[in-house]
């Protein structure tokens, strides 16, 4: 029997150990990454399947300059930065709540964990019905106390705001969870100390609490910017992108022009453009946490 | 009289037969099988059908496994939601597999699919004597104009199964109470619509929601304004004045007389508003209307129905739309799948769907069946044979390979017409961008 080094066993152990999950990347995603990049650069029609030849930049330069797509990208940030600043301000709040110790805390933490729970197209359709201004209980509730609700999604103005308060709803909890962890993990000493250096609630919170829980915090907004950025399912369900294009954020339009208009290489071209902005998102916050560590 | 005794008859024998234990045929099956074909030359085969979750889908599904006894194929139905169904059966089809022999194509698509080459020609096989009994199947008993909006430079690409058109349909007990006769202009309709409109009923109801929905039926307002999609030369004309007073009465009518809400409204809301007795007056799918007549209904036996309006001097041209049946080219089994579609297509069973669920087949004959005529409402199927009459068929770009971009880029214009934008800038931004398209 050959004895292998240490060394090269460490090395074949490693391979070993890695390849499946290589192997899977490589077809489930290295493959579409490429073959998506490639379509970007074609004029590719699913309807024209004769006319498939190579185009260059043409599509990004026709995208850049579509004022649609840039409508797009606008009411996608919209809809990103309210989403994600209403979650992490609620999440906080009730990490901050749930992280000391109290009867029926556990309860609370499991009611508040829920909404993770549910498939989110389902919890889609379920705000759908809700918000529907003829069947909907939301304005029926409102319609006791006297107000006359809007048509919360088929108004331009309210059609985003309401998008985020559903997606509030479905993701505040994971917010809480991470936000809930990271309370939990602190030492009490520090705490202790300002207490005794009579410091009040409010300034162990913003002076102690919350540096001590910026990398994590940066950690969880990096999380939910990218999902809310590609956000698809709730949007899709409850307004499919109207009214008008009132709520078509980059995604939807992805979705329009490769299923509905079977436009590949398009398709493939915003999908490419939404991929560079997020990288320049997610660098540029994980910068701002290099800039605090050093 | 006669007519009656020969039921009686019918149902004595039928009697007769259930009660002796003895199996036979139904009446109608025998009709068929009495094509002078072998049915069951490609037993063992199977076929996949990709099919829209649609009324004659229900109707059909129960009739299939009399196909499968008496042929030996297997038919296997996927059946989707609409909005689902466009999408799925795309993929499937731009993937070049043969896991669909044949699928349902709408006449949204017919255009594009043609263009992308996804429906197998069907020329070769009504030629085929093996397959088809033509005398027995009466091929020019199919709705001509399906047939021609199914023909691209002589090939048959789809057979059509479903024929439709706009129809208004109204509440007479609201129209009487209020003294109100059937609107023939679009203004007598927004003044109609107006009058009947209360805090729990609205005054008129169409789809409002963004893609073909809204377009559908805006179509007939712009055609029966006299306007047009496109003039002479190609270019957009939906922007002249006639598509400009056609699109604001079509936004005045939502905005001032419907529903709350009815922005979100496809055809399945438009129904269940009318259903529940919410709405007074409707434009809708002549196929879709059997519905209201149906047990869940509130208004059942309480609704008229007539033609759409036109504007001063205009012609009545409701838009239409067609139901087929196609096969992929991609398919394995063609014979098999061809026999099935001739099957599904053929009168016998056309006629029993139709008699059964009020679906409006695609045949000549079934409108003119005294036991259709009896199991379903008269006035209705009267308005919607003078519908399909009215039909102006190479109006409607149907057979544009972009037109399903073509409607989505009208539509959300039109959404933001029904929420009140300028309706002229509003059209002008849709040809523009339409224009655009079409230099692609």
């Amino acid at each position: 029997m050959k004895v292998y080094s240490s060394s090269t066993q460490k090395r074949y152990f490693l391979i070993s150990m890695l390849a499946p999950s290589l192997i899977l990347l490589a077809f489930f995603s290295l493959y579409p990454f490429v073959a998506n990049v490639k379509n970007s650069l074609m004029h590719y029609n699913l309807t024209e399947p004769f006319n498939y030849y190579f185009v260059g930049a043409n599509n990004y330069l026709r995208l850049l300059g579509d004022k649609l797509f840039w409508q797009a990208f606008l009411r996608t940030l919209y809809f990103v930065v309210g989403a994600v600043s209403l979650e992490f301000l609620l999440g906080l709040g009730v990490a901050y709540l749930l992280k000391d110790d109290f009867r029926g805390r556990n309860i609370f933490r499991v009611i508040y964990i829920l909404p993770m729970g549910a498939t989110p197209i389902a919890i889609a359709f379920v705000w759908k019905i809700m918000l529907n201004p003829s069947l909907g209980i939301i304005n029926y509730v409102l319609s006791l106390v006297g107000i006359h609700g809007l048509d919360w999604v088929g108004n331009p103005t309210s059609v985003i705001p309401s998008l985020i308060l559903v997606d509030a709803w479905v993701w505040t909890p994971f917010m809480m969870l991470i936000l809930l962890a990271g309370f939990l993990t602190l030492a009490k000493e520090p705490f202790e100390a300002a207490e005794i250096e009579g410091a009040s609630a409010f300034q162990s919170f913003f002076y102690i609490a919350l540096p001590l829980l910026k990398p994590l915090i940066l950690v969880a907004l990096l999380f939910r910017i990218i999902d809310a950025f590609r956000t698809f399912d709730i949007i899709f369900v409850i307004t499919g992108g109207g009214p008008g294009r009132y709520s078509e954020t980059l995604n939807i339009m992805t979705y329009l022009q490769g299923f509905k208009f079977l436009h590949i290489s398009y398709a493939s071209t915003l999908a490419v453009l939404m991929l560079i902005i997020l990288i320049v998102i997610c660098t540029f916050i994980s910068q701002l946490q290099g800039i605090r560590e050093t | 009289m006669n007519n009656r005794r020969g039921h009686r008859l019918v149902l004595l024998a039928c009697a007769v037969v259930l009660t002796t234990g003895l199996m036979i045929p139904s009446l109608y099956a025998e009709s068929y099988l009495g094509a002078n074909i072998d049915w069951e030359q490609f037993s063992g085969q199977h076929v996949r059908m990709m099919m829209n979750k649609h009324w004659f889908t229900d109707g059909l599904q129960p009739q299939v496994a009399e196909f499968e006894k008496n042929t030996g194929v297997k038919v296997v139905f996927d059946i989707y939601p609409e909005e689902a169904f466009w999408t799925k059966l795309k993929v499937e089809l731009a993937g070049g597999l043969p896991t669909v022999d044949g699928f349902m194509v709408g006449s949204l698509d017919m255009g594009s699919y043609t263009a992308a080459g996804w429906l197998e020609s069907l020329n070769k096989f009504f030629e085929n004597p093996k397959l088809i009994d033509k005398g027995w199947y009466d091929f020019e008993d199919l709705y001509p104009s399906a047939i021609r909006g199914g023909t691209n430079q002589g090939q048959l690409l789809v057979i059509p199964i479903g024929t439709e058109a706009e129809l208004m349909c109204y509440r007479r007990d609201l129209f009487a109470e209020n003294g109100i006769t059937i609107p023939r202009t679009y203004e007598e309709l927004y003044e109609a619509a107006l009058k009947l409109k209360t805090d729990q009923v609205a005054g008129y109801v169409s789809r409002g929601l963004r893609g073909l929905s809204i377009v559908w039926e805006w179509t007939g307002y712009l055609l029966s304004h006299g306007g047009r999609y496109f003039d002479a030369s190609g270019m957009p004309a939906f922007n002249s004045p006639p598509g400009v007073q056609a699109s604001d009465m079509y936004g005045k009518m939502l905005r001032d007389t419907g529903p709350a809400g009815v922005i979100s409204y496809g055809w399945p809301e438009v129904l269940a508003g009318l259903q529940q007795g919410k709405v007074a007056i409707g434009i809708e799918a002549s196929g879709a209307l059997p519905a209201l007549e149906a047990e869940e209904s509130t208004i059942a036996g309480k609704v008229g129905y007539a033609q759409i309006p036109a504007a001063p001097g205009q012609k009545v041209t409701p838009n239409y739309w067609f139901w087929n049946l196609g096969m992929n080219p991609r398919s394995q089994r063609k014979d098999a799948t061809f026999l099935f579609l001739m099957w599904a297509t053929s009168k016998p069973i056309l006629l029993r769907i139709a008699r059964g669920s009020g679906v409006s087949a695609a045949r000549l004959s079934v409108w003119e069946d005294p036991l259709f005529y009896k199991a379903q409402n008269k006035e209705w199927i009267d308005a919607s044979v003078e519908s399909f009459s009215l039909v102006e068929a190479e109006l409607v770009p149907y057979l544009n390979p972009k037109y399903p971009e073509i409607a989505d880029v009208i539509s959300v214009e039109l959404q933001n017409i029904v929420l009140g934008a300028p309706v002229k800038k509003s059209l002008d931004e849709a040809a523009k961008q339409i224009t655009e398209m079409m230099s692609r």
